[in-house]
């Protein structure tokens, strides 16, 4: 895992093209929501985790690129070991990664479209950490799936979101309330929704990254 | 073979007429209603496809016996085909009752992700030319799209219910004898089709694999 | 409420096409197997227990695309029913390419 989170260190281009996708989203969603500050308003919890989740199939997509491009992917397959402790490690490289670009979507939302956001700080920290789990849990199992497959680009985004919508329902459910200012409890079935699709969803990934990696 | 072909064949046409001639016309919808007959004994069928997918994959994972394989594949090829003619049916009995081609209440909502998911699950097969690797990756699509179900069902259904009062198309509580027998003559006749499909399908499949050999 | 009997034709108009049509679909693969295994010296599995000759003959109409309107004959082409028979022709077997192709005429 150290490994990873030092080539996501170096490999600064991840973060900064990121960065930039992040900041481009803002453009269009502006431009195509248009100057209607009522609409932009309402659809802001939707727009935000929009955000996230281009921004993550994007980063996530690439996750084992490194590794295939770079011919590692043999020495993967080789490693001794439980492979499983290669997920975890590829997940939580991951989710440091979306968790940053996440920080960093948060901060320009706020700015462009004047939120004040720190009242609802720790629960909106909440709210993204356990979506952020639930969607880099599945999104690194099947990165790793789709890697050495042919348009795998096409694939990824087209096999991930169908399975990522309880948790983007949940998510953005209960962004918006939190935004509105109401307390975590007031969403609290979608809370736990969300947590017991996270576990669901590592506890498949572990279980099943051994199978990925196989051959 | 041919017997549980015959044998469908006259489940399916007992099913029509129990849908169609004896059950007995809906009190607020009409006629309409009668498209139920299609509809929920297609989504049972389509779940219990997608059960066995869930099943199958499990044993291809543990044993590796390419027969599980093939049982995924075709369960998964004909559960998609049920819930397409789910999703078609539904739409079409909601626009006479609801007014619209398509809504996004739960039940159509959780229907159409399921047949994406299972659509990406084929697709995914059709991607992957190394049989070994695609079944591996296909048994392991398979059982997150499985515990995905409850899931996507759950966050669907509060998703609808806290913006509107459900309208969910259930029959009352109390459901006369007659439609209940007409739904499981269907049902019963849809399974028949369901296993009749897949076990061409994987004898299919087989001969492909032998061809290829 | 009127009875919309157009709408329950429909709905089992389509099932009926639907079902069919994946029927038919799986007949032919399987007369196309047949065939192909015939041709080829080396293969000893035959088992002539399909019904090889119907599915050739005769066009597929296919489903209505989900959206599109309660005419149990309407026109071919929607993409699901192109997807559908695609999923089976392109699951990894050395199918010729045409055969996949042709819903979409």
């Amino acid at each position: 895992m150290w490994k990873d989170l030092l080539l996501e260190h170096r490999s600064k281009e991840t973060l900064n093209a990121l960065f930039f996708f992040a900041l481009l989203l803002l453009f269009v969603f502006q431009f195509t929501l248009g100057p209607d500050r009522e609409r932009l308003a309402g659809a802001l919890p939707g727009l935000l985790w929009l955000g996230f989740i281009l921004s993550g199939l994007l980063g996530l997509g690439r996750a084992f690129v490194v590794e295939r491009e770079n011919d590692c992917w043999e020495a993967l397959l080789l490693a001794p070991g439980d492979k499983s402790a290669i997920y975890v490690g590829k997940l939580a490289g991951n989710l440091l990664l979306m968790f940053i670009v996440e920080a960093m979507l948060l901060v320009l939302f706020g700015v462009f479209f004047n939120l004040d956001l720190v009242p609802a700080l720790p629960a909106l920290v909440v709210v993204i950490g356990l979506g952020t789990v639930g969607f880099a849990a599945i999104g690194t199992l099947f990165a790793a799936m789709t890697t050495q497959v042919r348009a795998r680009e096409l694939l990824f985004p087209v096999l991930l979101l169908p399975v990522q919508v309880p948790v983007l329902l949940a998510t953005v459910k209960a962004t918006e309330a939190v935004l509105l200012g109401e307390p975590l409890g007031a969403v609290a079935h979608w809370l736990k929704l969300l947590a017991a699709a996270d576990v669901v969803y590592v506890a498949v990934g572990v279980l099943t990254f051994d199978f990925v990696l196989e051959g | 073979m041919r017997v549980l072909g015959a044998v469908t064949v006259v489940a399916l046409a007992a099913g029509l007429v129990a849908g169609l001639g004896l059950a007995p016309r809906e009190v607020t919808q009409g006629n309409v209603q009668r498209i139920m007959y299609l509809h929920v004994p297609s989504v049972w069928v389509a779940y219990l496809a997608f059960a066995v997918v869930f099943v199958a994959s499990i044993a291809y994972l543990a044993k590796r016996a390419e027969a599980a394989d093939r049982l995924a594949h075709a369960s998964a090829e004909v559960g998609v085909v049920f819930t397409g003619i789910t999703i078609a049916t539904g739409s079409i009995w909601g626009k006479p009752t609801w007014g619209t081609w398509w809504t996004w209440d739960a039940r159509l909502t959780s229907v159409s992700i399921l047949f994406v998911m299972y659509l990406g699950y084929l697709l995914l097969r059709g991607m992957i030319d190394d049989r070994e690797r695609g079944a591996r990756y296909a048994a392991v699509l398979g059982i997150v799209a499985a515990f995905n179900i409850p899931l996507v069902h759950f966050s669907v259904i509060w998703w609808r219910t806290l913006h509107q009062p459900p309208s969910l198309m259930k029959p009352g509580p109390a459901m006369p004898r007659v439609i209940i027998t007409a739904l499981l003559v269907n049902f019963v006749a849809f399974s028949l089709l369901y296993v009749y499909f897949v076990a061409k399908r994987v004898h299919l499949l087989r001969r492909e694999a032998e061809a290829a050999a | 409420m009127p009875d919309n009997w157009g709408f329950v034709l429909a709905a089992y108009g389509l099932a009926a096409v639907v079902l069919i049509g994946y029927w038919r679909m799986l007949v032919r693969q399987e007369s196309d197997l047949e065939d192909r295994s015939r041709l080829a010296p080396s293969s000893g599995h035959l088992t002539p227990d399909s019904q090889a000759t119907s599915a050739r003959a005769g066009e597929r109409s296919h489903a209505a695309p989900i959206s599109g309107h309660p005419t149990p004959d309407s026109q071919a082409t929607s993409a699901r029913a192109g997807e559908r028979s695609h999923a089976a022709p392109i699951s990894g077997h050395p199918r010729p390419k045409p055969d996949s192709r042709h819903p979409l005429q």
